[in-house]
């Protein structure tokens, strides 16, 4: 069958303003990646070239070898990592335990959950300090991982509650008639169905601690345990001019782990969770 | 199979009480159905008898054992859900082996096993399947297959058809009629609707506001109804309801229906004056010479009977007829109920009266 020519116009111009969007938002991205692989002489041409004559890998063997990078980006997945892993962990296990047990004063808990996340950073910024070095983890990556956690957990918890509250209890009675413990109701029945869940806290929670700045600044001044977001500040500061292309090398190498992490969990994100188990 | 009783149950959500002072044998090997409208309690008794919520107050009695404190897993109960309650993450196979997985079956014989109930609930194909890939009416049957697997003592239902379309709730409804026949095990199940309990039953229990009204066969139930709200709860189209009174007659007592000029004679009651509500099944009210003057607001034909509503002073009855003999709506006919059909419940209480 022919298309009548003005869908055939309509779908065209749809397609050319999608496109269009998506350039807008990915330039960043492709100048970042562009500039990294330029030789520094056509760095900041006029007019400027979208690619270059040759490419070059020298600022990723500049930036990998002759700076603090390594040490600050094995510092930073250290950091995220632990305090992801830690926060996800007990927000599974209290997210559980808020949707599907009863106590008093349930509601107000899940309520006053997020109140420590809805303060400006820099309000906790002193208190923090000194709890973390009355641990005795002053100027420690340990003490940026409690603090991290601090933030974490609450934002971790309020939306796996979401998540765990959506799951129908019937499925979790089911599997207790059939002969299952609490523990193996836990981990065979309700993490594989919240694991959409799971995964996208964790993004969250990661990103969000590997993008942190103000802590990481104030809490670790030992060059060696200094995490990424304020060691590349310092990278960038300490030179006298700002040498773009490792810098942008050093965004690119930045961005890799969050993008695998996406990559890795997006099966989990599109699936949809719950589906199929309940009718009605 | 085994007996269970209840023995005095009560369940309450802080002040609110679900289910009050319940007490009902089932026998060993009984289809037992808990009837009710919503909010009855009666998916909370069954809830309660598979371990998921325990009663207030009361005893449970699996064979005469207390199992007032016994978990869920180790009652031998198998229960179907409303939901059906499959486990989304998992293939049909795997639904159906779980149970078998969890009392430790070996796996071999785990594979015999679900062979044979996808063979008896034909669902073979289906094996390979996850759950969330199936029609409602497939996951049903995986869902009775996840119960038979394992041959539970105890068979419970929570509304499993209530979600599935009429065609396929009546092949369902034969077919828990035949697991039934096959297995012989105690099933206690729960539904709102009247068809299924008379259709499937050894025994009706009849309960409303978490209160049991009638225990009996399906029979005892439609020909006897032990309240008024049992008697407009089961039997479709629903019974007629007239209030009236029990005054003396020509020929001793009678029912007076209120402004009309009704009576009805019950020779067996005492003419005390007693305010009274008449019920009258609708193929029970005929129409005939001198009967009730009623205008015909209503002819509903299904083919093999009509349903003809009529207008009887101030209220509406319905007639059960096998052909309309020519009636039109705004004739006016002649209403009489077929003798000794006549329900009397008291008007206050709604309990029945006489015989």
């Amino acid at each position: 069958m022919k298309t009548p020519p003005m869908k055939t116009l309509g779908r065209v111009l749809r397609d050319i303003l999608v496109w269009a969007v998506i350039g807008v938002f990915s330039f960043p991205l492709v100048w970042m990646l562009v500039t990294s692989v330029k030789p520094r002489d056509q760095t900041t041409s006029y007019p400027p070239a979208l690619l270059p004559d040759q490419f070059t890998l020298e600022h990723y063997v500049n930036l990998l070898f002759n700076t603090a990078f390594p040490r600050l980006f094995v510092n930073s997945l250290f950091v995220s990592g632990v305090s992801t892993l830690v926060a996800v962990l007990c927000a599974t296990a209290g997210a559980y335990g808020m949707t599907r047990y009863r106590f008093p004063g349930r509601s107000l808990m899940a309520r006053l959950v997020l109140f420590a996340y809805l303060l400006p950073a820099v309000v906790l910024l002193v208190p923090l300090y000194v709890v973390v070095a009355g641990m005795g983890l002053g100027d420690s990556l340990w003490g940026l991982v409690v603090t991290y956690i601090t933030f974490a957990l609450p934002f971790a918890l309020w939306l796996l509650r979401a998540f765990m509250a959506a799951l129908p209890p019937d499925v979790e009675a089911a599997a207790a008639i059939d002969g299952a413990s609490r523990w193996a109701v836990f981990f065979e029945i309700v993490i594989p169905q919240a694991l959409p869940g799971i995964m996208a806290t964790a993004v969250f929670t990661f990103i969000g601690a590997y993008n942190e700045y103000l802590y990481a600044l104030v809490f670790v001044n030992a060059d060696a345990r200094m995490t990424l977001p304020p060691g590349v500040m310092r990278l960038v500061k300490e030179s006298y001019n700002i040498d773009w292309n490792v810098m942008m090398a050093a965004a690119v190498v930045i961005t890799a782990p969050v993008l695998v992490l996406f990559a890795c969990v997006q099966r989990h994100f599109s699936q949809g969770f719950g589906a199929g188990s309940v009718k009605g | 199979m085994a007996a269970i009783t209840l023995n005095g149950i009560r369940k309450s959500y802080g002040p609110h009480t679900v289910v009050e002072n319940l007490s009902i044998d089932v026998n060993r090997g009984e289809f037992l159905t808990l009837l009710g409208p919503s909010g009855c309690g009666k998916s909370t008794i069954l809830r309660m008898i598979a371990g998921l919520d325990s009663p207030t107050d009361g005893g449970i009695l699996f064979d005469g054992q207390r199992v007032n404190d016994v978990d869920p897993a180790r009652r031998n109960v198998a229960m179907v859900f409303q939901s059906y309650a499959l486990y989304p993450h998992m293939t049909v196979r795997q639904n159906l082996e779980y149970p078998l997985r969890k009392r430790g079956v070996p796996k071999a014989r785990r594979a015999g096993l679900v062979d044979d109930v996808a063979a008896i609930l034909r669902i073979g194909p289906l094996l390979e399947r996850r759950s969330s890939q199936l029609s409602g009416g497939q996951q049903q049957r995986v869902a009775l297959g996840r119960a038979m697997i394992r041959d539970p003592a105890v068979f419970l239902f929570d509304e499993p058809l209530s979600n599935l379309d009429a065609t396929l709730r009546a092949h369902m409804r034969a077919e828990i009629i035949r697991l039934h026949l096959r297995l012989g095990k105690t099933m206690v199940y729960v539904t709102h609707d009247q068809i299924e309990a008379m259709t499937m039953s050894t025994r009706i229990a009849v309960l409303d506001g978490g209160r049991l009204l009638q225990l009996g066969t399906p029979d005892e139930v439609y020909a006897r109804p032990a309240t008024r709200f049992v008697a407009g709860f089961v039997g479709t189209p629903r019974m007629n309801f007239i209030p009236g009174a029990l005054v003396q007659g020509d020929a001793g007592c009678v029912f007076r229906a209120d402004g009309l000029t009704l009576d009805v004679p019950v020779p067996s009651l005492a003419p005390s004056g007693r305010q009274v509500v008449a019920g009258i099944r609708p193929q029970d009210l005929l129409p005939a010479e001198g009967g009730l003057p009623g205008r015909v607001t209503l002819l509903e034909s299904t083919g093999q009977e009509v349903l003809v509503t009529a207008a009887l002073g101030s209220q509406e009855v319905v007639m059960r007829l096998e052909d309309a003999n020519g009636l039109r709506v705004g004739d006016t006919v002649g209403l009489a109920p077929r003798p000794g059909k006549l329900h009397l419940f008291d008007a206050e209480s709604g309990e029945r009266v006489g015989p």
